[in-house]
Protein backbone atom coordinates (compact mmCIF):
# COMPACT_ATOMS: atom_id res chain seq x y z
CA UNK A 1 0.00 0.00 0.00
CA UNK A 2 2.91 2.27 0.77
CA UNK A 3 3.56 2.81 -2.84
CA UNK A 4 0.11 3.36 -4.00
CA UNK A 5 -0.39 6.93 -4.81
CA UNK A 6 -3.10 9.33 -3.23
CA UNK A 7 -6.35 7.85 -4.27
CA UNK A 8 -9.21 10.35 -4.73
CA UNK A 9 -12.72 10.00 -5.73
CA UNK A 10 -15.11 11.36 -8.11
CA UNK A 11 -18.62 11.47 -9.08
CA UNK A 12 -20.07 11.47 -12.64
CA UNK A 13 -22.76 14.27 -11.63
CA UNK A 14 -24.88 13.42 -14.45
CA UNK A 15 -24.71 9.55 -13.76
CA UNK A 16 -25.49 10.01 -9.89
CA UNK A 17 -29.28 9.54 -9.15
CA UNK A 18 -28.53 10.10 -5.31
CA UNK A 19 -29.79 6.32 -4.26
CA UNK A 20 -27.42 7.12 -1.49
CA UNK A 21 -26.09 3.38 -1.31
CA UNK A 22 -22.01 4.93 -1.04
CA UNK A 23 -23.32 6.73 2.40
CA UNK A 24 -24.35 3.31 3.41
CA UNK A 25 -21.26 1.26 2.18
CA UNK A 26 -19.08 3.92 2.88
CA UNK A 27 -20.54 5.58 6.13
CA UNK A 28 -16.99 6.86 7.44
CA UNK A 29 -15.78 8.37 4.30
CA UNK A 30 -19.60 10.06 2.21
CA UNK A 31 -21.84 11.90 3.77
CA UNK A 32 -24.72 13.02 1.61
CA UNK A 33 -26.56 16.53 1.13
CA UNK A 34 -29.61 18.28 1.94
CA UNK A 35 -30.81 16.88 -1.93
CA UNK A 36 -29.45 13.31 -1.25
CA UNK A 37 -25.90 13.66 -2.93
CA UNK A 38 -22.65 12.45 -2.10
CA UNK A 39 -20.56 15.16 -0.27
CA UNK A 40 -16.96 13.62 -0.61
CA UNK A 41 -13.75 13.90 1.37
CA UNK A 42 -11.67 16.82 0.51
CA UNK A 43 -8.22 14.85 -0.63
CA UNK A 44 -7.14 11.07 -0.78
CA UNK A 45 -8.89 8.91 0.47
CA UNK A 46 -7.22 8.01 4.13
CA UNK A 47 -5.25 4.56 3.97
CA UNK A 48 -7.65 2.71 6.48
CA UNK A 49 -10.74 3.86 4.56
CA UNK A 50 -9.88 2.43 1.21
CA UNK A 51 -11.76 -0.76 1.52
CA UNK A 52 -15.05 1.16 2.24
CA UNK A 53 -14.67 3.80 -0.90
CA UNK A 54 -13.78 0.04 -3.16
CA UNK A 55 -17.65 -0.97 -1.96
CA UNK A 56 -19.08 2.16 -2.82
CA UNK A 57 -17.62 2.61 -5.75
CA UNK A 58 -18.98 -1.41 -6.99
CA UNK A 59 -22.17 -0.84 -4.83
CA UNK A 60 -23.23 2.45 -6.87
CA UNK A 61 -26.31 1.33 -8.93
CA UNK A 62 -25.80 4.07 -11.72
CA UNK A 63 -22.05 3.13 -11.58
CA UNK A 64 -21.45 7.03 -10.82
CA UNK A 65 -18.53 6.40 -8.60
CA UNK A 66 -14.79 6.05 -9.30
CA UNK A 67 -11.52 6.34 -8.37
CA UNK A 68 -10.52 10.24 -9.75
CA UNK A 69 -6.74 8.51 -10.88
CA UNK A 70 -7.89 5.25 -12.50
CA UNK A 71 -4.65 4.07 -12.92
CA UNK A 72 -3.91 4.17 -9.29
CA UNK A 73 -7.06 2.00 -8.46
CA UNK A 74 -6.88 -0.64 -11.17
CA UNK A 75 -3.05 -1.46 -10.37
CA UNK A 76 -4.00 -1.44 -7.01
CA UNK A 77 -3.03 -4.21 -4.71
CA UNK A 78 -6.21 -4.40 -2.73
CA UNK A 79 -8.00 -4.01 -5.85
CA UNK A 80 -6.46 -6.96 -7.63
CA UNK A 81 -7.06 -8.83 -4.13
CA UNK A 82 -10.39 -8.30 -4.07
CA UNK A 83 -11.13 -9.30 -7.69
CA UNK A 84 -12.46 -5.66 -8.03
CA UNK A 85 -11.29 -3.06 -10.19
CA UNK A 86 -12.64 0.27 -12.28
CA UNK A 87 -11.44 -0.29 -15.58
CA UNK A 88 -15.36 -1.52 -16.72
CA UNK A 89 -16.49 1.99 -15.72
CA UNK A 90 -17.52 3.56 -19.01
CA UNK A 91 -15.88 7.30 -19.14
CA UNK A 92 -19.33 8.86 -20.02
CA UNK A 93 -21.08 7.20 -16.92
CA UNK A 94 -24.75 6.26 -17.75
CA UNK A 95 -24.94 9.10 -20.15
CA UNK A 96 -26.50 8.87 -23.57
CA UNK B 1 -20.88 63.78 -27.58
CA UNK B 2 -22.65 61.38 -30.19
CA UNK B 3 -22.65 57.78 -29.48
CA UNK B 4 -20.77 57.22 -32.11
CA UNK B 5 -17.99 59.15 -30.46
CA UNK B 6 -18.00 57.25 -26.94
CA UNK B 7 -16.40 54.30 -29.35
CA UNK B 8 -13.55 56.33 -30.74
CA UNK B 9 -10.72 56.15 -28.82
CA UNK B 10 -10.31 52.73 -29.30
CA UNK B 11 -11.68 50.94 -32.16
CA UNK B 12 -10.12 47.81 -33.19
CA UNK B 13 -12.60 45.37 -33.75
CA UNK B 14 -15.32 47.69 -33.86
CA UNK B 15 -13.50 49.87 -36.93
CA UNK B 16 -14.58 50.20 -39.82
CA UNK B 17 -18.50 51.39 -40.78
CA UNK B 18 -20.81 53.07 -38.37
CA UNK B 19 -22.05 50.74 -36.30
CA UNK B 20 -25.98 51.47 -36.61
CA UNK B 21 -27.27 47.75 -36.88
CA UNK B 22 -26.14 46.93 -40.39
CA UNK B 23 -23.39 44.42 -41.48
CA UNK B 24 -20.44 45.42 -43.48
CA UNK B 25 -20.21 43.73 -46.36
CA UNK B 26 -17.75 41.36 -47.78
CA UNK B 27 -16.67 44.33 -50.44
CA UNK B 28 -16.35 46.72 -47.50
CA UNK B 29 -14.29 44.41 -45.59
CA UNK B 30 -11.63 43.68 -48.24
CA UNK B 31 -11.56 46.85 -49.33
CA UNK B 32 -10.61 47.96 -45.45
CA UNK B 33 -8.64 44.97 -44.33
CA UNK B 34 -7.58 43.21 -47.62
CA UNK B 35 -7.23 39.55 -48.07
CA UNK B 36 -6.78 37.39 -44.80
CA UNK B 37 -2.88 36.55 -44.83
CA UNK B 38 -1.48 32.64 -45.50
CA UNK B 39 0.83 32.67 -42.82
CA UNK B 40 2.42 29.48 -41.96
CA UNK B 41 0.36 27.19 -39.04
CA UNK B 42 3.96 27.70 -36.77
CA UNK B 43 3.97 31.41 -37.37
CA UNK B 44 -0.02 31.74 -36.48
CA UNK B 45 0.12 29.68 -33.51
CA UNK B 46 3.62 31.76 -32.51
CA UNK B 47 1.74 35.10 -32.80
CA UNK B 48 -1.04 34.12 -30.96
CA UNK B 49 0.91 32.89 -28.21
CA UNK B 50 2.85 36.00 -28.33
CA UNK B 51 0.06 38.11 -27.95
CA UNK B 52 -1.24 36.79 -24.97
CA UNK B 53 -4.74 36.67 -26.40
CA UNK B 54 -7.25 35.32 -23.57
CA UNK B 55 -10.27 33.36 -24.89
CA UNK B 56 -12.80 36.47 -24.62
CA UNK B 57 -16.02 33.76 -24.27
CA UNK B 58 -15.69 33.84 -20.05
CA UNK B 59 -13.04 31.33 -18.81
CA UNK B 60 -10.52 32.74 -19.90
CA UNK B 61 -8.39 30.74 -21.31
CA UNK B 62 -5.31 31.28 -23.62
CA UNK B 63 -5.94 31.35 -27.18
CA UNK B 64 -2.37 30.81 -28.33
CA UNK B 65 -2.09 27.95 -26.17
CA UNK B 66 -5.78 26.48 -27.11
CA UNK B 67 -4.61 26.71 -31.05
CA UNK B 68 -1.01 24.38 -30.50
CA UNK B 69 -2.81 21.90 -28.55
CA UNK B 70 -4.80 21.12 -31.71
CA UNK B 71 -2.13 21.68 -34.21
CA UNK B 72 0.26 19.27 -32.58
CA UNK B 73 -1.92 16.53 -32.72
CA UNK B 74 -2.09 13.63 -35.27
CA UNK B 75 -4.92 11.44 -33.91
CA UNK B 76 -8.27 10.99 -34.18
CA UNK B 77 -8.47 12.52 -37.71
CA UNK B 78 -8.52 16.16 -39.36
CA UNK B 79 -10.00 18.86 -36.69
CA UNK B 80 -12.66 20.96 -36.55
CA UNK B 81 -13.65 24.33 -35.71
CA UNK B 82 -16.32 25.53 -33.86
CA UNK B 83 -17.14 29.51 -33.84
CA UNK B 84 -18.84 29.99 -30.38
CA UNK B 85 -21.81 33.12 -30.74
CA UNK B 86 -24.53 31.86 -28.38
CA UNK B 87 -24.08 34.58 -25.92
CA UNK B 88 -27.00 32.84 -23.32
CA UNK B 89 -25.99 36.12 -20.50
CA UNK B 90 -28.95 37.69 -20.90
CA UNK B 91 -27.30 40.79 -20.73
CA UNK B 92 -24.23 40.59 -22.50
CA UNK B 93 -24.71 41.68 -26.12
CA UNK B 94 -21.11 41.86 -27.04
CA UNK B 95 -20.81 38.40 -29.26
CA UNK B 96 -24.31 39.63 -30.85
CA UNK B 97 -23.23 42.91 -31.47
CA UNK B 98 -19.79 42.14 -32.84
CA UNK B 99 -21.67 39.42 -35.33
CA UNK B 100 -24.30 41.88 -36.59
CA UNK B 101 -21.56 44.34 -37.12
CA UNK B 102 -18.63 42.50 -38.32
CA UNK B 103 -19.63 39.23 -39.55
CA UNK B 104 -16.55 38.92 -42.06
CA UNK B 105 -14.44 39.90 -39.10
CA UNK B 106 -15.38 36.58 -37.37
CA UNK B 107 -15.55 34.24 -40.44
CA UNK B 108 -11.87 35.19 -41.72
CA UNK B 109 -11.03 34.06 -37.78
CA UNK B 110 -12.57 31.08 -38.58
CA UNK B 111 -11.29 30.63 -41.53
CA UNK B 112 -7.91 31.27 -40.33
CA UNK B 113 -8.08 28.97 -37.42
CA UNK B 114 -9.20 26.27 -39.73
CA UNK B 115 -6.45 26.68 -42.24
CA UNK B 116 -3.72 26.86 -39.68
CA UNK B 117 -5.11 24.14 -37.87
CA UNK B 118 -5.66 21.71 -41.02
CA UNK B 119 -9.43 21.91 -40.12
CA UNK B 120 -12.26 20.84 -43.15
CA UNK B 121 -15.35 21.92 -41.35
CA UNK B 122 -16.28 24.85 -39.48
CA UNK B 123 -19.37 25.45 -37.66
CA UNK B 124 -20.71 28.77 -37.16
CA UNK B 125 -22.64 27.81 -33.44
CA UNK B 126 -25.17 30.70 -33.42
CA UNK B 127 -28.04 31.34 -30.66
CA UNK B 128 -31.31 30.91 -31.97
CA UNK B 129 -32.81 34.03 -30.36
CA UNK B 130 -30.31 36.61 -31.75
CA UNK B 131 -31.94 36.73 -34.77
CA UNK B 132 -30.30 39.96 -36.58
CA UNK B 133 -26.84 38.04 -35.69
CA UNK B 134 -27.90 34.79 -37.30
CA UNK B 135 -28.99 36.98 -40.48
CA UNK B 136 -25.56 38.85 -40.66
CA UNK B 137 -23.92 36.12 -40.21
CA UNK B 138 -25.81 33.78 -42.40
CA UNK B 139 -25.46 36.46 -45.48
CA UNK B 140 -22.21 37.06 -44.69
CA UNK B 141 -21.28 33.24 -45.83
CA UNK B 142 -23.54 33.75 -48.72
CA UNK B 143 -21.49 36.24 -49.82
CA UNK B 144 -18.07 34.17 -49.59
CA UNK B 145 -16.28 32.30 -52.36
CA UNK B 146 -17.80 28.86 -53.05
CA UNK B 147 -14.95 27.16 -51.74
CA UNK B 148 -15.31 28.88 -48.34
CA UNK B 149 -19.02 28.28 -48.14
CA UNK B 150 -18.33 24.88 -48.59
CA UNK B 151 -16.29 25.43 -45.51
CA UNK B 152 -19.02 26.76 -43.23
CA UNK B 153 -22.27 25.25 -41.76
CA UNK B 154 -24.46 27.75 -39.64
CA UNK B 155 -25.95 25.87 -37.06
CA UNK B 156 -28.29 27.20 -35.18
CA UNK B 157 -28.68 26.49 -31.43
CA UNK B 158 -31.53 26.60 -28.88
CA UNK B 159 -32.17 29.11 -26.81
CA UNK B 160 -30.29 28.48 -23.06
CA UNK B 161 -28.13 29.56 -20.28
CA UNK B 162 -25.62 26.86 -20.95
CA UNK B 163 -26.18 25.83 -24.62
CA UNK B 164 -23.38 27.90 -25.04
CA UNK B 165 -20.92 26.31 -22.19
CA UNK B 166 -18.27 24.54 -24.67
CA UNK B 167 -18.70 20.38 -23.96
CA UNK B 168 -23.05 21.68 -24.68
CA UNK B 169 -21.66 23.21 -27.93
CA UNK B 170 -19.92 19.91 -28.86
CA UNK B 171 -22.45 17.76 -27.47
CA UNK B 172 -25.51 19.64 -29.81
CA UNK B 173 -23.56 19.99 -33.27
CA UNK B 174 -23.14 16.13 -32.64
CA UNK B 175 -26.31 15.07 -31.33
CA UNK B 176 -28.19 18.10 -31.03
CA UNK B 177 -28.42 17.83 -27.22
CA UNK B 178 -27.07 21.05 -25.83
CA UNK B 179 -26.47 19.84 -22.47
CA UNK B 180 -23.65 20.21 -21.09
CA UNK B 181 -20.97 16.22 -21.07
CA UNK B 182 -19.52 15.07 -18.16
CA UNK B 183 -15.74 15.25 -17.86
CA UNK B 184 -15.45 14.20 -21.32
CA UNK B 185 -11.96 14.00 -23.16
CA UNK B 186 -10.22 16.99 -23.98
CA UNK B 187 -12.08 18.54 -27.24
CA UNK B 188 -8.88 19.24 -28.53
CA UNK B 189 -8.45 15.33 -28.87
CA UNK B 190 -12.07 14.43 -29.04
CA UNK B 191 -14.95 16.81 -30.27
CA UNK B 192 -17.35 16.78 -33.01
CA UNK B 193 -17.88 13.90 -34.50
CA UNK B 194 -14.98 13.00 -32.31
CA UNK B 195 -12.11 14.51 -34.15
CA UNK B 196 -9.89 17.07 -32.59
CA UNK B 197 -11.89 20.27 -31.78
CA UNK B 198 -11.33 23.99 -31.60
CA UNK B 199 -14.19 25.68 -29.92
CA UNK B 200 -13.65 29.44 -29.61
CA UNK B 201 -15.46 32.45 -29.07
CA UNK B 202 -16.42 34.85 -31.80
CA UNK B 203 -14.34 37.55 -30.46
CA UNK B 204 -11.63 36.00 -30.08
CA UNK B 205 -12.05 34.65 -33.48
CA UNK B 206 -12.41 37.98 -35.04
CA UNK B 207 -9.27 39.18 -32.81
CA UNK B 208 -7.00 36.38 -34.61
CA UNK B 209 -8.04 38.01 -37.70
CA UNK B 210 -6.20 40.89 -37.30
CA UNK B 211 -3.73 39.93 -35.07
CA UNK B 212 -2.72 37.44 -38.50
CA UNK B 213 -3.02 41.02 -40.46
CA UNK B 214 -1.02 43.03 -38.15
CA UNK B 215 0.64 41.03 -36.13
CA UNK B 216 1.40 40.68 -32.52
CA UNK B 217 3.91 43.68 -32.09
CA UNK B 218 0.48 45.72 -33.43
CA UNK B 219 -1.80 43.52 -30.49
CA UNK B 220 0.86 44.88 -28.17
CA UNK B 221 0.38 48.03 -28.56
CA UNK B 222 -2.92 48.67 -27.00
CA UNK B 223 -3.55 48.00 -23.66
CA UNK B 224 -2.84 49.60 -20.30
CA UNK B 225 -0.69 48.50 -17.28
CA UNK B 226 0.70 44.81 -17.77
CA UNK B 227 -2.34 43.80 -19.93
CA UNK B 228 -2.53 44.31 -24.36
CA UNK B 229 -4.88 44.39 -26.46
CA UNK B 230 -8.86 45.68 -26.21
CA UNK B 231 -11.99 44.08 -25.33
CA UNK B 232 -15.51 43.89 -25.97
CA UNK B 233 -17.44 44.70 -22.72
CA UNK B 234 -21.38 45.32 -22.34
CA UNK B 235 -22.07 48.36 -19.96
CA UNK B 236 -25.76 48.17 -18.62
CA UNK B 237 -27.39 50.24 -16.05
CA UNK B 238 -27.80 53.70 -15.20
CA UNK B 239 -25.31 55.30 -18.12
CA UNK B 240 -26.35 57.83 -21.10
CA UNK B 241 -25.46 54.77 -23.89
CA UNK B 242 -25.78 51.02 -22.53
CA UNK B 243 -24.30 48.98 -24.83
CA UNK B 244 -21.33 47.53 -26.24
CA UNK B 245 -17.77 49.76 -25.86
CA UNK B 246 -14.45 48.24 -27.12
CA UNK B 247 -11.71 49.40 -24.12
CA UNK B 248 -8.03 49.11 -23.77
CA UNK B 249 -7.80 46.39 -21.51
CA UNK B 250 -6.87 47.44 -17.76
CA UNK B 251 -9.07 50.81 -18.25
CA UNK B 252 -10.02 51.56 -14.96
CA UNK B 253 -14.27 51.36 -14.63
CA UNK B 254 -14.95 55.05 -14.38
CA UNK B 255 -13.45 55.84 -17.45
CA UNK B 256 -15.28 52.74 -19.01
CA UNK B 257 -18.30 54.68 -17.87
CA UNK B 258 -17.46 57.63 -19.68
CA UNK B 259 -16.82 55.55 -22.64
CA UNK B 260 -20.77 54.35 -22.19
CA UNK B 261 -22.02 58.27 -22.15
CA UNK B 262 -21.38 58.60 -18.69
CA UNK B 263 -23.50 58.39 -15.18
CA UNK B 264 -27.05 59.39 -15.40
CA UNK B 265 -28.20 57.77 -12.11
CA UNK B 266 -26.28 57.00 -8.79
CA UNK B 267 -24.94 53.48 -8.87
CA UNK B 268 -24.58 51.45 -5.68
CA UNK B 269 -22.80 48.19 -7.09
CA UNK B 270 -21.79 46.67 -9.70
CA UNK B 271 -22.03 43.21 -11.30
CA UNK B 272 -18.59 42.17 -13.41
CA UNK B 273 -18.14 39.06 -16.18
CA UNK B 274 -21.96 38.23 -16.55
CA UNK B 275 -24.31 36.20 -14.35
CA UNK B 276 -21.52 33.91 -12.97
CA UNK B 277 -20.08 36.96 -12.19
CA UNK B 278 -18.97 39.08 -8.92
CA UNK B 279 -20.75 41.82 -7.21
CA UNK B 280 -18.65 44.86 -5.97
CA UNK B 281 -19.61 48.20 -4.02
CA UNK B 282 -19.56 50.50 -6.45
CA UNK B 283 -16.41 52.87 -4.41
CA UNK B 284 -13.82 49.51 -4.25
CA UNK B 285 -14.97 49.09 -7.84
CA UNK B 286 -14.70 52.78 -9.31
CA UNK B 287 -11.10 52.85 -9.84
CA UNK B 288 -10.24 49.31 -10.03
CA UNK B 289 -8.68 48.33 -13.73
CA UNK B 290 -10.79 46.18 -16.13
CA UNK B 291 -8.80 42.98 -17.32
CA UNK B 292 -8.33 39.85 -16.23
CA UNK B 293 -5.32 40.08 -13.89
CA UNK B 294 -6.40 43.12 -11.38
CA UNK B 295 -9.79 41.53 -11.01
CA UNK B 296 -8.38 38.28 -10.47
CA UNK B 297 -6.44 39.87 -7.86
CA UNK B 298 -9.57 41.69 -6.37
CA UNK B 299 -11.35 38.53 -6.13
CA UNK B 300 -13.54 39.41 -9.21
CA UNK B 301 -13.70 37.84 -12.69
CA UNK B 302 -14.20 39.61 -15.95
CA UNK B 303 -15.90 36.67 -17.29
CA UNK B 304 -17.93 37.94 -20.63
CA UNK B 305 -17.36 41.44 -20.13
CA UNK B 306 -20.24 42.67 -18.61
CA UNK B 307 -20.38 45.12 -16.64
CA UNK B 308 -23.96 46.09 -14.98
CA UNK B 309 -24.32 48.72 -12.74
CA UNK B 310 -27.39 48.96 -10.29
CA UNK B 311 -28.87 52.27 -9.12
CA UNK B 312 -29.29 53.03 -5.52
CA UNK B 313 -32.53 53.07 -5.71
CA UNK B 314 -32.84 49.56 -6.88
CA UNK B 315 -32.77 46.58 -4.80
CA UNK B 316 -29.57 44.76 -5.03
CA UNK B 317 -31.41 41.16 -3.06
CA UNK B 318 -34.09 41.03 -5.33
CA UNK B 319 -31.80 41.39 -8.33
CA UNK B 320 -29.70 38.61 -7.25
CA UNK B 321 -32.71 36.81 -6.28
CA UNK B 322 -33.89 37.33 -9.66
CA UNK B 323 -30.79 36.08 -11.50
CA UNK B 324 -30.29 33.40 -9.25
CA UNK B 325 -34.22 32.14 -10.58
CA UNK B 326 -32.99 32.74 -14.15
CA UNK B 327 -29.96 30.59 -13.77
CA UNK B 328 -31.77 28.05 -11.50
CA UNK B 329 -34.25 27.72 -14.41
CA UNK B 330 -31.24 27.52 -16.84
CA UNK B 331 -29.60 24.36 -15.26
CA UNK B 332 -29.40 21.77 -17.69
CA UNK B 333 -31.53 19.40 -15.07
CA UNK B 334 -28.91 16.76 -15.02
CA UNK B 335 -26.92 17.18 -12.05
CA UNK B 336 -28.63 16.79 -8.64
CA UNK B 337 -26.65 19.69 -6.63
CA UNK B 338 -26.99 22.20 -9.44
CA UNK B 339 -30.85 20.84 -10.51
CA UNK B 340 -32.25 20.81 -6.45
CA UNK B 341 -29.50 23.47 -4.90
CA UNK B 342 -29.85 26.06 -7.67
CA UNK B 343 -34.17 25.82 -7.01
CA UNK B 344 -33.68 25.74 -3.61
CA UNK B 345 -31.26 28.83 -3.64
CA UNK B 346 -33.54 30.54 -6.13
CA UNK B 347 -36.68 29.64 -3.62
CA UNK B 348 -34.56 31.28 -0.66
CA UNK B 349 -33.13 34.24 -2.06
CA UNK B 350 -36.67 35.17 -3.14
CA UNK B 351 -38.38 34.79 -0.01
CA UNK B 352 -36.10 36.91 1.13
CA UNK B 353 -36.33 39.49 -1.26
CA UNK B 354 -40.38 39.75 -1.28
CA UNK B 355 -39.79 40.29 2.15
CA UNK B 356 -40.89 36.89 3.32
CA UNK B 357 -37.83 34.96 4.66
CA UNK B 358 -38.27 32.12 6.51
CA UNK B 359 -35.60 31.83 10.10
CA UNK B 360 -32.88 30.12 8.41
CA UNK B 361 -33.28 31.31 5.03
CA UNK B 362 -29.92 33.43 5.10
CA UNK B 363 -28.17 30.10 6.92
CA UNK B 364 -29.10 28.03 3.84
CA UNK B 365 -28.31 30.42 1.29
CA UNK B 366 -24.70 31.03 2.54
CA UNK B 367 -24.45 27.10 2.76
CA UNK B 368 -25.94 26.07 -0.11
CA UNK B 369 -23.44 28.38 -2.14
CA UNK B 370 -20.70 26.64 -0.76
CA UNK B 371 -22.87 22.94 -1.10
CA UNK B 372 -23.39 23.58 -4.63
CA UNK B 373 -19.91 24.68 -6.03
CA UNK B 374 -17.38 22.49 -8.03
CA UNK B 375 -20.09 19.59 -8.05
CA UNK B 376 -21.72 19.26 -11.62
CA UNK B 377 -20.44 18.28 -15.14
CA UNK B 378 -20.32 21.85 -15.83
CA UNK B 379 -19.37 24.90 -13.93
CA UNK B 380 -22.92 26.08 -13.88
CA UNK B 381 -23.25 25.80 -10.19
CA UNK B 382 -20.36 27.48 -9.24
CA UNK B 383 -21.12 30.53 -11.41
CA UNK B 384 -24.40 30.65 -9.64
CA UNK B 385 -22.72 30.41 -6.41
CA UNK B 386 -20.61 33.10 -7.23
CA UNK B 387 -22.98 35.28 -7.88
CA UNK B 388 -25.11 35.25 -4.75
CA UNK B 389 -22.27 34.45 -2.10
CA UNK B 390 -20.36 38.00 -4.04
CA UNK B 391 -24.09 39.23 -3.65
CA UNK B 392 -24.66 38.23 0.08
CA UNK B 393 -21.26 40.15 1.00
CA UNK B 394 -22.15 43.40 -1.22
CA UNK B 395 -25.52 43.78 0.14
CA UNK B 396 -25.11 42.15 3.37
CA UNK B 397 -27.32 44.91 5.23
CA UNK B 398 -30.35 45.04 2.92
CA UNK B 399 -30.15 41.00 3.00
CA UNK B 400 -30.12 41.12 6.96
CA UNK B 401 -32.97 44.25 6.84
CA UNK B 402 -34.68 42.19 4.52
CA UNK B 403 -34.56 38.69 6.66
CA UNK B 404 -34.87 40.69 10.13
CA UNK B 405 -37.01 43.44 9.66
CA UNK B 406 -39.11 42.91 6.56
CA UNK B 407 -37.61 46.15 5.16
CA UNK B 408 -36.13 46.97 2.17
CA UNK B 409 -32.61 49.31 2.30
CA UNK B 410 -32.89 50.31 -1.46
CA UNK B 411 -32.63 53.93 -2.52
CA UNK B 412 -31.68 54.89 1.58
CA UNK B 413 -28.26 55.34 0.90
CA UNK B 414 -28.88 57.41 -2.23
CA UNK B 415 -26.66 60.59 -2.03
CA UNK B 416 -24.16 58.22 0.49
CA UNK B 417 -22.20 57.10 -2.44
CA UNK B 418 -20.96 58.45 -5.92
Amino acid sequence: MSDQPKLKLKVDWIACNGYGVCEASAPDLITLDDWGYPVLPDGPVPHGLVRQAENAINDCPMLALAWENKQAATGGRLGRLLGRGTARRPQDGGHR
Amino acid sequence: MGPMLTHAPTQRLLAGPPLDGRAESLAAHHRRLGPLPALPARQMVAALETTGLLGRGGAGFPVGRKWRAISERTENGTPVVVANGAEGEPESAKDRFLMTHRPHLIIDGAILAAGTLGADRVELYLGREHTSAVRAMRVAVSQRHVSEQKLLHVVEAPIGYVAGESTAVVHYVNSKDARPLMTPPRMSERGVRNRPTLVQNVESLAYSALIARYGPDWFRERGRGNNRGTALVTVAGPVRNEGVVEIDLGTPLAEVVELAGGLTGTPQAVLIGGYFGTWTRIDSAWNLPLDPESLKAAGLTLGCGLVRLLDARACGVDYSARIMAFLAAGSAMQCGPCRYGLADLASASGRVAAMSAGPDDLYHIDRWTGLVTGRGACRHPDGAAQQMSTAMTVFADDFASHAEHRRCLAGAHVGGVR
